[in-house]
Formats: structure tokens, C-alpha cells, sequence
């Protein structure tokens, strides 16, 4: 049973320098999109509530892209397609740009019952927005905070990125003050990595190396931790129990719808997305496309040791009829200084966590 | 058909002068294709061959010719491999027929390769039909051209037609001048049957196909003949000729070129340039020119899982069926585990090999650097031949080594003589001779050592002279060389798959490359891993790979799963082709890292 959802939001006013995500800046398409997505939704949601009555979904994921490009009445007639299936104790995220939010925006939103908001700040330097080609300004990042509350978003997360090219450890803990300073509960924090097809990649920026990134990495989970957050999955921190309810739950070996072009959903077959380009989504001509060869049991895997809270391995177990032990003692053996065994989880330490991509492909030549 | 009618041909070319695409004109215009069943290059039959547009193994066509005078002509169109590794090939191809079409770009002229293609015709004593290919090209200077033939070669071209092979014009005067200019085959069906084997090819049903030139006599089904070197006796169970389809027929004729087949299981009894005969009314002698054909390159060839040895030794005893020049034995390496030490004719024919192994035998594999092979004088007065630079005998033990050395033609247009100077005096190579060939070009030879060759030495020359230069070269006979074993220490061990035999006066200039290059090649692990190299126990170069210190990629939402698992993937696959060797893992390409070391 699927409780969560995903659905992407392709449009943005313009493009980041490090995306490489699918997103489109002509905000004209976005009426006819809306005509396609809304179907989508509600088809799949009608099956679902046919298969089970007393289907709800626990989160709601709004991503993108540029969720707040969507105006006041775009959003409602969106989000009024999930009213009667969200469950009013579950969260419901959307994402948000600091130079696109309107108090009026975001009471609407909070009237749609959308209940948790992630600022893509990325830093508060006014000089490296300009390198990523965002469109706001440090002072207006700290406002966009405020208008979040007063709106009455009780969950706040804010993204920020480091890793730049010549970012120094001052430079580093300057963002961090800044974020501190906001006093939310939530932060998502991610070395700069550039994909070959963003601006910045083709441009021939370098991020920092692999050795400062660490220092960095070390640094950040130190500073997080002394201010009483928690270093709950690779790249998340929170404090006051507030976690990311929905990328907890797909870490946790979850499944979800995957609503809209550029989103990824998963069910019992696997991982599938849209196929196609945004405009043969826009003209209908996309279809659900599955992963060639899933192996979901690598997925759990994937997500899961990217937690502290780790694998539930009996769970893993039964659910894909592999011991876990046996199947993955050569590697559990290798890295034995790396994983954490407690209960029924397997987690990995800090230093694990480091080279969790190293660790993942051994994980995965068993397959 | 009347002998008389008879025309044995091949064409023969420098690499890319249009070989291939005037055979496929010529199957077209003798109406023995249809033009729409036409895959182009249809002679290169294997999908390695049609990718690299080289032809590795020979063919043999027939065809009928409706020629101008009103007579039907039989044609027998036999291919030649196109690189230096298989001259020796080119050369039994040549010795099947009477006639050669030489085919010279009209753009670029006269190469090394056309050269020495011209004196393997010459010394068949066939006749040669030049033609100018590529007229069509803006670039092109045919009456240049025709010029440089008559004064380098000595052909008479005051006849010689321009075609475009690739639009197909002229390719008709061409067809006509093989039949007015080339000689008929002169053989005597009366005779005892003399029949040149000019290439063997392995087949599952038939048993080993040998493919022929009958010189005299008769061979029908049934017929008991024998192969004059190996004495080998068999029975004809099949024979015919190939249109281009395998065609069977009920005897094969003087003058003929076709294939026979005896349930031959073996292939090293069918060798290329054996002259097969009858076993009741045996010829006196064999035709001549029949050469063991000798590796001259080795490397070891490993499987990267070891329980695929097996998999291996059986991929390569199918592949030796249809490839009598490979060799192979088993060998052990302490880095790389079982595997089979393999002899090939020279780098692109370990290259074919290697490929067709990972590709059609679905292997993973790890080939070391390429070696010659040395023959080591020691001082009990006792000489070894070593294949395998980690089998080299202490240095106490060794007297001198002698290496192999090859004489090196080289063309080359007179602004880059320097410079290719200046490359073959890198590469170790002695000056013998310059000549002036025209206006335009000079000739260089060289001695060279032929370790020196197989190294990098195409490559270089093809970028120092922007790929205007060519060569061939000749083994001449071995020299002795003031030569020391290079080995390669990772974390403190020697990985005896990575040790090579230098010239003393290059040994620290390529001990520091390769240590680079391996810092490079080998990813990061958890812990530092110097890279050494040492002669004998002396490190002369040293640097490190660092620890691997943080590899996890920040963002994994559920957008990013898929996008992550790709990259995973990717991994995976260069790990699954990396090879653990102590407690380093090493990537396939680092084994050969020395072939592409920039020492400049």
C-alpha cells in the first residue's frame, strides 16, 4: 500500500547554473501542463481509492524545479486534487524560492493543508548566488524565512549548498552562522556536485576536492551537532523531532507515487518515471516507464544506510526472501569498521557514511 | 570454363585508399550481388572486421564477367588483409593469383603500405594494373600522382584509369583492363594437382575449409589428398566456390579458386602456404614461398574473475581454430593468477584477439604490456628465450640479452623529416639511409629495435608528421642491447604483470612515467598505496596514491534514486573489470599503461 507521493513541478523562471534536473523557464506551458497533470492525479488517485477505500496518502512531496512558480490559483487547483486523500496528520512539503514567495502564496498554501516548506536558500553569500544563477538575495532569504512563519509554517527546512570552488572554512562557517541564526529545525545540506550537462559543469568550474569536501562534511556535522541538531542521513540535520517525515519514509525502503514529467515513483515493479520530453508530457504522449532490471532490494539498501537510523534488515529479509547477512558477508566483512549493528538495523558510522558510494558498489557487485 | 578465361586477382592498398569499396563495385557490376541485398564491404565478413573497416581474414569471390568483346570471363577476386602484422598473409593471397589491381588514393599518393604491398606482387611475379582512386575528391591530383607511381614504383600508368570507387565511376574500364591486361593462369590439368592453400578457416559443420588456388591438376570430391608440409592425409568431403555464397561443386579445376573441406579437425595441419596435392599421384614438389609463420609479439592474457580460466583456455583453443598464428600456453602470474602467455604477428593482431575474446566469448580480461621476445645469454654460457619480462633471470646470471630488431621504411614529406628523426633517434633507432623520392617525399629507413615498435611508436609518428607519414618494416635479426627488467612495486609489492624490459639509458624516464600513469589509472582506496619502480632492488621512482577520503554523493530525494543507481551502476562495471592484486585493486587499462606513456 502506497502512502506517499512525489509530483514534480518542471517549471522554473530560470535555470540554476548546477541543475541538471528536468525544468523548463517557459512558464507559458504551465496551463496546459497543469490540464495533463491534473488528470494524472486524479486517475491514480481514483483507482487507488476504488482498490481501498480508506486510502490515505501520509506525505506529500511538492518538488521541482520551482514549485512557487505556480500561482495562487495554479496551486489550489493542484493541491485541491489531494483534499480528501491527505491524512491531516501527515506532512505535506513544497518547495519554495526565497524571491518567489508572497505572503498571500503562502497562506494559500497553508489553506491547501500544505504544511511544511523547504527554502532553497543555498548560501548567503551574495556573490556565489550570483555564480549559481539564483535570483534572490541574502537579506531577502532571511525575510522569505519570516513570511514562512508568518503564514504559519510550523515546519521550515532550508537548503544550502557548499563545496564551491575556493570556499574557505570561514567562508563555511559564515553560512552556517547565517543558518543558525534563522533558528529552524531543519537543514539539508549538499556538497556541490556538478552533472557534465549543467551550465556550471560545461562552463569547467571545479568544487572543492574530494579532501576539503571532507573537512568540510566533518565540519558541518560538528557545528550542526553542538547547536542540538541531529546528522539524521547523509546530508540532513534536525532538531525538535523534525525530520523529514517524507525522504525518511523513502529511505525506509517506501514506495510512492511519482506524479508529473522529471518525477521518479516506485512501486511493486520498481522505479519508473515519465518517458519522453516535457512536451510530449504536455501533448499526452508519455507513458509510465519502468527500470530495465530492478532490483529494489539494492534500493532499500541505497537509501537506507544513508540514515542513522540505518536497515531494517529483518524486515529486508522478508520482504526479499534473502538472508542479508549471508548474502552480503564478504562485504560486511571488508568494511566490518563501518557498520553498526544494533537491534534488528545495520547502520554505518560516521567515517562509513563518508564512503557510503564506495561501500554501495560492493554492495552491489553481489547482485 | 576455358582457362583462358580465367583471371586471378587481389587488390591491393595502402590502408583506406578504397580496397574494400572497389571489391563491393565489382561484385555489383558482375551482377553476382543484387544491389539491394549489398551490406557494403561485403567481403569483410566478420562484424569486427566491417567495424574497424579493416580486413583481417582473406576471401575469395567468384564471378562472372560479361565483357565488352562478348566472351563470359570467370573472375576470382581474392582479399588481402590490409596491415603489416599479416604480410606474410598478403603475401600467400598474392602467390594465388596472377594479377594485382593496385589501388592508390589520387588524393594522398604512393604510402609505405602501397610500397610494400607492390614488392610482395612483384615478387609473385604478378601483373600490376594500376588504378587512381578517389578522383572525385577536390583534393585530388591524379596526373601527380600517376607520376610519383612511375617514378617510385616503375608502373607504366599511361593507362591507368581514375575511378571513384565510392560513386562507382570508371570502375567498368577497370573490369575491362583485367581482362585485356591480366594473364590467364598458365597451369596444366594433366599435371599432378598442385593446390596453394592461401588461407584456413575454421567451421563448425565442415571441419576445417581450406581456401585454394588450383595451379595443376584436378581435385574432385572424394579425391584422397594430402597436405605436402604437415604429410597430413585426408578425404575431400565437400569443395566449391564462394559467389559470394559457399557454392559446392564436383571437382575444382586448374585455374580455379575455391575452397575444400575434408573433416579436418585440426587447423594447424591446414597452415597458409602449404600446396595440398593427391595422396595416389602426389606432385614432386610443393609450390614455393611456404613460411611457419613466427609471433612476434607475446603478452599474457588473464581472465579478471579466475574462475573463468577455464572459459578462457576454451575460447581460445575455438579461436585458434579459424587463426593458425596465435599461440597460446598456460602461464601463472602471483599478481594476476592463472592465465595463458599468447603469441600474436604484431599489436593489432593482439588487439583483434582480445576483442574478439571479450566480445564473442563474453570475457572479461586483463592483457599485459606487450614483449618481444630477448634472447638472454647467460653467464653458464647457456642461452633462454624469454616471452615474459617477469621470467627474466637475475641480473648476476645474465652475460648480455640480445632483442629483436626490425629494418623501418618510412615515408615521409620532407618538412617532417626532422621530426621523425628526432622520433626514431627516441626510439632507440640506427639512421641507415635517406632518399630523396620526388619533390615532395623522402624515404628513411632505419634499424629499430621491434620493442620500440610495438610500444607507441604508430601512434607518435601518426601525430608528429599529422598523420602524413607511413611505414612498414621487416624483422632483420637480433642485436645486442644493454637492456634491464622495470618492475612496478604497489604498497611495497612487485606486481610482476607490471614489470617490463628498458633500454638502461630509459629506465628512470619510464619508471617515472609509469609510476605516474598508474597514480592516475588505480581509483583511491581506503588506504595510501605508494607506487614504486624499481631495478632490482633499487627504487629510481616513487610517488602515491592518496587514501580515499570521502566519496557520497550528497543528495538522494526520490528524484535523484534513479539518477544515483545509474551512477552506481556505472561503477560497478569499472570495478567488475579491475583486478585485486594484493590488497590494491587495478583497472584492465593499467596493465597497458606503458603503451601510452607520454614521455615528452
Amino acid at each position: 500500500m502506497i502512502e506517499s507521493a512525489y509530483l514534480h513541478i518542471p517549471f522554473c523562471q530560470s535555470i540554476c547554473t548546477y541543475c541538471a534536473f528536468e525544468r523548463s523557464a517557459n512558464l507559458k506551458q504551465i496551463d496546459q501542463w497543469l490540464d495533463v497533470i491534473c488528470d494524472e492525479v486524479q486517475n491514480t488517485l481514483k483507482q487507488a481509492k476504488q482498490n481501498d477505500p480508506t486510502f490515505k496518502l501520509k506525505t506529500i512531496y511538492f518538488g521541482g524545479g520551482t514549485p512557487s512558480v505556480l500561482s495562487c490559483a495554479q496551486l489550489e487547483r493542484l493541491a485541491s486534487l489531494f483534499a480528501d486523500v491527505f491524512d491531516p496528520y501527515g506532512e505535506w512539503t513544497i518547495e519554495a524560492n526565497p524571491e518567489s514567495i508572497t505572503l498571500e502564496w503562502l497562506q494559500t498554501a497553508r489553506r491547501l493543508m500544505i504544511n511544511r516548506i523547504s527554502i532553497g536558500i543555498q548560501t548567503f553569500d551574495a556573490k556565489r548566488l550570483q555564480t549559481l544563477n539564483r535570483h534572490h538575495t541574502p537579506l531577502q532569504a532571511k525575510q522569505a524565512v519570516a513570511l514562512c512563519r508568518q503564514a504559519g509554517f510550523e515546519s521550515i527546512s532550508v537548503d544550502l549548498i557548499y563545496g564551491f570552488a575556493k570556499q574557505t572554512m570561514a567562508d563555511l562557517n559564515a553560512d552556517l552562522d547565517a543558518f543558525l541564526e534563522l533558528d529552524i529545525d531543519h537543514l539539508s545540506i549538499y556538497s556541490l556536485i556538478l552533472e557534465p550537462d549543467s551550465a556550471l559543469g560545461k562552463r569547467g568550474y571545479v568544487p572543492l576536492d574530494e579532501y576539503e569536501n571532507a573537512l568540510m562534511y566533518e565540519q558541518i556535522d560538528k557545528r550542526l551537532t553542538q547547536s542540538g541538531f541531529e546528522h539524521y542521513e547523509v546530508s540532513s540535520f534536525a532538531r525538535n523531532q523534525k525530520y523529514g517525515l517524507h525522504n525518511s519514509l523513502i529511505w525506509d525502503d517506501g514506495q510512492y507515487f511519482g506524479f508529473g514529467f522529471g518525477a521518479i515513483g516506485r512501486d511493486e515493479q520498481g522505479l519508473y518515471h515519465h518517458s519522453g520530453t516535457l512536451k510530449q508530457y504536455i501533448q499526452k504522449q508519455s507513458h509510465l516507464e519502468y527500470e530495465e532490471n530492478p532490483n529494489p532490494w539494492f534500493d532499500a539498501i541505497m537509501t537506507g544506510l544513508r540514515t542513522t537510523m540505518g536497515l531494517n534488515v529483518l524486515k529486508w529479509n522478508l520482504r526479499y526472501g534473502f538472508d542479508f547477512k549471508q548474502r552480503y558477508a564478504h562485504v560486511l566483512n571488508q568494511y566490518s569498521e563501518c557498520f553498526i549493528e544494533q537491534n534488528d538495523r545495520i547502520s554505518l558510522t560516521k567515517q562509513g557514511m563518508e564512503i557510503l558510494d564506495t561501500i554501495l558498489v560492493e554492495f552491489l557487485m553481489e547482485d | 570454363m576455358d582457362q583462358k578465361n580465367i583471371r586471378n586477382f587481389s587488390i591491393i592498398a595502402h590502408i583506406d585508399h578504397g580496397k574494400s569499396t572497389l571489391a563491393d563495385r565489382i561484385l555489383e557490376l558482375t551482377d553476382s550481388v543484387e544491389k539491394r541485398e549489398m551490406k557494403s564491404q561485403i567481403l569483410d565478413s566478420m562484424d569486427l572486421e566491417r567495424e574497424r573497416g579493416i580486413t583481417i581474414k582473406l576471401n575469395a569471390v567468384e564471378l562472372v564477367y560479361h565483357a565488352k568483346d562478348g566472351q563470359d570471363y570467370l573472375f576470382h577476386l581474392i582479399d588481402t588483409p590490409g596491415h603489416v602484422d599479416f604480410s606474410y598473409e598478403v603475401s600467400r593471397s598474392l602467390a594465388a593469383c596472377e594479377g594485382a589491381i593496385l589501388v592508390v588514393d589520387a588524393a594522398q599518393g604512393v604510402q609505405a603500405q602501397t610500397m610494400a604491398n607492390v614488392y610482395l606482387a612483384l615478387e609473385n611475379d604478378l601483373e600490376i594494373l594500376p588504378v587512381l582512386n578517389k578522383v572525385d575528391l577536390p583534393s585530388a591530383q591524379p596526373e601527380v600522382v600517376k607520376e610519383e607511381i612511375e617514378n617510385l614504383i616503375g608502373l607504366d600508368c599511361s593507362e591507368a584509369v581514375e575511378i571513384s570507387a565510392k560513386s562507382g565511376l570508371n570502375v567498368d574500364q577497370v573490369l575491362e583492363q583485367i581482362v585485356a591486361k591480366l594473364p590467364a593462369p598458365t597451369g596444366d590439368i594433366q599435371e599432378p594437382l598442385q593446390a596453394l592453400v592461401f588461407d584456413s578457416v575454421y567451421d563448425a559443420y565442415k571441419g576445417v575449409i581450406a581456401w585454394v588456388s588450383i595451379k595443376n591438376g584436378e581435385v574432385k570430391v572424394g579425391d584422397k589428398i594430402r597436405l605436402m608440409a604437415s604429410q597430413a592425409e585426408y578425404e575431400v568431403t565437400e569443395l566449391g566456390v564462394r559467389t559470394p555464397k559457399m557454392l559446392n561443386k564436383q571437382s575444382l579445376k586448374t585455374g580455379d579458386v575455391g575452397w575444400i573441406a575434408a573433416s579436418v579437425k585440426d587447423i594447424k595441419t591446414v597452415r597458409v602456404g602449404d600446396t595440398i596435392t593427391l595422396a595416389n599421384r602426389p606432385a614432386k614438389e610443393a609450390l614455393d614461398g611456404y613460411k611457419e609463420m613466427q609471433p612476434m609479439v607475446y603478452a599474457g592474457i588473464y581472465p579478471v574473475d579466475n574462475a573463468r580460466y577455464d572459459d578462457l583456455k576454451e575460447a581460445l583453443e575455438k579461436l585458434q581454430l579459424n587463426d593458425a598464428s596465435l599461440q597460446f600456453e598456460p602461464e601463472t602470474s602471483q599478481a594476476l593468477g592463472f592465465g595463458f602467455r599468447c603469441g600474436f604477428l604484431g599489436l593489432l593482431h593482439m588487439d583483434v584477439v582480445e576483442e574478439r575474446l571479450e566480445r564473442e566469448y563474453n570475457l572479461s580480461l586483463i592483457a599485459t604490456s606487450p614483449s618481444v621476445i630477448y634472447r638472454v645469454h647467460k653467464t653458464d654460457r647457456t642461452v633462454e628465450e624469454i616471452d615474459n619480462p617477469a621470467s627474466l633471470p637475475p641480473a648476476q646470471k645474465i652475460d648480455f640479452i640480445e632483442e629483436p630488431y626490425v629494418k623501418a621504411e618510412i615515408l615521409v614529406p620532407k618538412e617532417y623529416v626532422g621530426t621523425m628523426m628526432d622520433l626514431c633517434q627516441k626510439k632507440r633507432g640506427e639512421y641507415v639511409d635517406l632518399q630523396v623520392l620526388d619533390d615532395t617525399r623522402m624515404e628513411l629507413i632505419y634499424q629499430m629495435p621491434l620493442s620500440e615498435i610495438i610500444f607507441d611508436f604508430f601512434d607518435r609518428m601518426k601525430s608528429a608528421t599529422k598523420g602524413y607519414a607511413s611505414f612498414d618494416y621487416e624483422f632483420s635479426g637480433y642485436r645486442k642491447s644493454d637492456l634491464q627488467k622495470l618492475d612496478i612495486l604497489l604498497n611495497g609489492q612487485v606486481v610482476d604483470a607490471l614489470s617490463i624490459i628498458v633500454h638502461k639509458d630509459f629506465a628512470y624516464n619510464r619508471g617515472n612515467a609509469m609510476t605516474v600513469k598508474l597514480k592516475d589509472l588505480i581509483p583511491k582506496q581506503q588506504f595510501e598505496i605508494p607506487v614504486q619502480a624499481a631495478i632490482g632492488s633499487k627504487i629510481i621512482a616513487r610517488t602515491n596514491i592518496k587514501a580515499l577520503r570521502k566519496n557520497v554523493l550528497a543528495k538522494c530525494y526520490g528524484g535523484d534514486i534513479s539518477r544515483k543507481k545509474k551512477l552506481l551502476e556505472k561503477q560497478k562495471e569499472g570495478k567488475k573489470r579491475m583486478k585485486m592484486v594484493g590488497s590494491v585493486e587495478i583497472p584492465q587499462e593499467a596493465f597497458m599503461a606503458v603503451l601510452s606513456m607520454d614521455e615528452d
